[in-house]
């Protein structure tokens, strides 16, 4: 049984509890308008997989999202290109994250600290840049434009863009030396380090791919919505880690599922929706929003637990 | 794990993957929602305090006396991204029009794309002038270079010193208006003040007085503080109280709390903007709107009107009945009363022509 059957059943009861109550809820337009909601957020807890699974943390991913916007639209707004724009704004997460690795290895720090402090660091740069204000690309007729905000069979480019981000780092997350080397660190950094794995660049490299989503995010969301302003992405931090968190993916190191995550991103996007679907009153309804994640984690470990059982029992028979 | 074991773990998956499958296939082709009865999705940024209270209060007014069904929500903190998320379900729902303020521009796209798709849309509070609907909510601009000028006209013509400006949140558009405004004001009416900020103060009661205990210690002998959101008063208030300072006190919002300030005497002036009619009027124009058979509300700018409220003046927008102070802070505290002040204008007054007071969009912030 997959590690992911948990999530899955979850977000399955999820979605049919509301659709039976509202039956609007499972309409094509709301399920796909779920998924590209959870793209932003989600490409984050994608790459936060990776820094738990590691024993680490980025606390500056939502800053880091809105930064490499901010300089995404900037960009346009100085007349370059917008897919160069867009480059550049995957590249400048990218090293913002190698900021985060850097001084994470130079310092010695645990990357919790030195992100709790680029956090505000990147908040307070973006807003500097914006002046508080909301920057809006002003050329809209660049094909960029027009290839974020395409369907394909009536579903967004957000969404394939951000399955595409979870088939591509599952492989990299499963099949590839970076990826056990992740997962080693995580186990047992002491172990891994006698076997020759090198700590410190790996942990630089996955701060750096961290950031290199959130700029991917970031310079996406700039496309989609034709404008950025100072206030968004503050929000994702939790968000993306909950949904790891969710997921499968466990705070303590060594492993995690970027399918999971993949998931749990969805559970969140449903649970916010459904919430709304069954007119919970807004006083209400973050309460009800923290006992749904806790009845959706609650029915992963169940399902957790009596797979464990299973297997035990197979191999004493 | 055996073959007997795994076959049976697919099973349970399949069939739950299955369940999920016919049943959305099943609404796909059946489900659409039909109605007549009107409901109206009414989405305030947030639900954090009493200001946004004030404007559910008119919303919900609004839907009783129209007799239609209204849908109030709110993300648990300011994310434009929750928000609209909150709108596109409501949607979905089969809402049939949605209010709700434009905390981002990145909510223009969607809350175009939603009006292109039939569902009526009314924007209050925060505005953004690229949305292609209504707008009801302050002047921004003009109505803070105002509250400058009084402030600076109340310090006198020849006043030197320190005036502070603080706001709550450093990345909110509508705020940064505000600043640019008073600081405005204060320059033109008062050329001898020193203005300082606008400094970030947080919207949190802790954290505001923290920030403000921290200016009021860098600069003790300002001659005025001024904060531009609601918590300020209060919170600058408890410190002159405290603190033994002389400051003048002024800022945002009408809330029972700032007027009790004001009455206090710690406070000179709070700034109201008419909150109830905030949340009144989307409700009336979108009702209008889909009664008289339209897919969309025209834009336009419906002024909800500032009050400047000091012991010995309580000046009231339109035709609303001129109040006493003491009569203010009673209607501030009893949504009764907040409703019944306002019922006569709706019903018999100006307010009941609210169409011939509509304005081009762009007057918001001229």
């Amino acid at each position: 049984m997959p590690d992911e059957i948990g999530v899955v059943a979850a977000l399955v009861v999820l979605v049919l509890a509301v659709g039976v109550v509202q039956p609007n809820f499972l309409s094509a337009n709301n399920l796909i308008q779920l998924v590209s909601n959870s793209a932003y957020f989600g490409v984050i807890a994608l790459g936060m997989v990776f820094l738990l699974a590691l024993g680490e943390i980025d606390l500056s991913v939502g800053w880091n999202f809105n930064f490499s916007a901010v300089l995404t639209a900037e960009l346009m707004l100085f007349g370059v290109d917008p897919w160069i724009a867009a480059a550049c704004g995957i590249g400048f997460g990218a090293a913002l994250g190698l900021l985060n690795g850097v001084m994470t290895v130079a310092l010695g720090l645990p990357s919790i600290i030195v992100t709790l402090g680029t956090l505000s660091v990147f908040q307070g740069l973006s807003l500097v840049v914006t002046k508080s204000r909301a920057i809006i690309p002003p050329d809209l007729s660049s094909s960029f434009f027009a290839v974020t905000n395409s369907r394909l069979f009536g579903i967004p480019f957000v969404v394939y863009g951000f399955v595409f981000a979870a088939i591509v780092l599952h492989l990299v997350f499963h099949k590839s030396r970076f990826g056990y080397r992740v997962q080693a660190i995580g186990s047992n950094a002491e172990a891994a380090k006698l076997a020759g794995i090198p700590i410190n660049r790996t942990r630089v490299v996955a701060l750096v791919l961290m950031g290199a989503l959130c700029g991917l995010a970031g310079a996406t969301f700039v496309g989609v919505r034709q404008a950025i302003d100072p206030t968004t992405g503050g929000e994702f931090l939790l968000v993306a880690i909950a949904a790891a968190v969710i997921g499968g993916t466990p705070v303590t190191g060594g492993m995690g599922t970027i399918v999971g995550a993949l998931i749990g991103a969805l559970i969140i996007s449903t649970i916010r929706s459904g919430v709304i679907f069954l007119g919970v009153d807004a006083r209400w309804s973050t309460f009800v929003t923290g006992a749904v994640i806790l009845l959706a984690v609650a029915i992963d470990k169940a399902l957790r637990v009596q797979r464990d059982r299973s297997r035990n029992r197979n191999r004493e028979n | 794990m055996n073959l007997a074991s795994r076959a049976g773990s697919r099973k349970r998956l399949n069939s739950i993957v299955a369940t999920g499958v016919v049943a959305i296939t099943a609404s796909w082709f059946g489900a659409s929602l039909a109605e007549d009865k009107i409901v109206i999705g009414f989405v305030t940024h947030h639900h954090l305090d009493q200001f946004q209270e004030r404007i559910w209060q008119g919303a919900r007014t609004a839907a009783a006396d129209l007799g239609v069904e209204l849908k109030l929500a709110a993300p648990d903190n300011v994310d434009p991204e929750a928000q609209l998320a909150i709108v596109q379900s409501l949607v979905n729902s089969g809402v049939s029009g949605i209010a709700t303020p434009a905390t981002s521009e990145s909510l223009v796209a969607p809350l175009n794309a939603i009006i292109d798709g039939g569902t009526p849309v009314v924007t209050f509070l925060l505005n953004s002038p690229n949305i292609r609907a209504p707008f009801v909510g302050e002047r921004t601009f003009p109505t803070w270079k105002e509250f400058g000028k009084r402030v600076a006209t109340k310090l006198g013509a020849d006043a030197k010193g320190e005036v502070l400006v603080g706001y709550c949140s450093a990345d909110l558009e509508i705020l940064a208006h505000r600043a640019d405004g008073t600081i405005a004001g204060l320059k033109e009416a008062g050329p001898g003040l020193t203005v300082l900020g606008p400094f970030d103060v947080k919207l949190s009661a802790t954290e505001n007085y923290a920030a403000w205990e921290a200016l009021a210690l860098a600069h003790p002998n300002a001659v005025a503080m001024l904060d531009l959101c609601a918590p300020g008063i209060v919170s600058l208030s408890k410190l002159k109280t405290s603190g033994g300072y002389n400051w003048l006190i002024a800022g945002a919002d009408t809330t029972p709390e700032n007027l009790a300030a004001v009455e206090a005497g710690t406070a000179w002036m709070a700034e109201g903007q008419s909150e109830f009619l905030q949340g009144y009027m989307p409700v009336l124009m979108l009702v209008d709107a889909i009664r008289s058979g339209k897919k969309a509300v025209e834009p336009s700018f419906f002024d909800s009107g500032n009050q400047f409220v000091t012991l010995d003046n309580a000046d009231e927008p339109y035709d609303l009945k001129d109040v006493s102070f003491k009569e203010l802070v009673e209607i501030a505290n009893s949504p009764e009363l907040t409703a019944a002040h306002y019922k006569a204008s709706l019903e018999n007054g100006q307010l009941k022509d609210w169409k011939s007071l509509l304005q081009p969009l762009e007057n918001q912030n001229k």
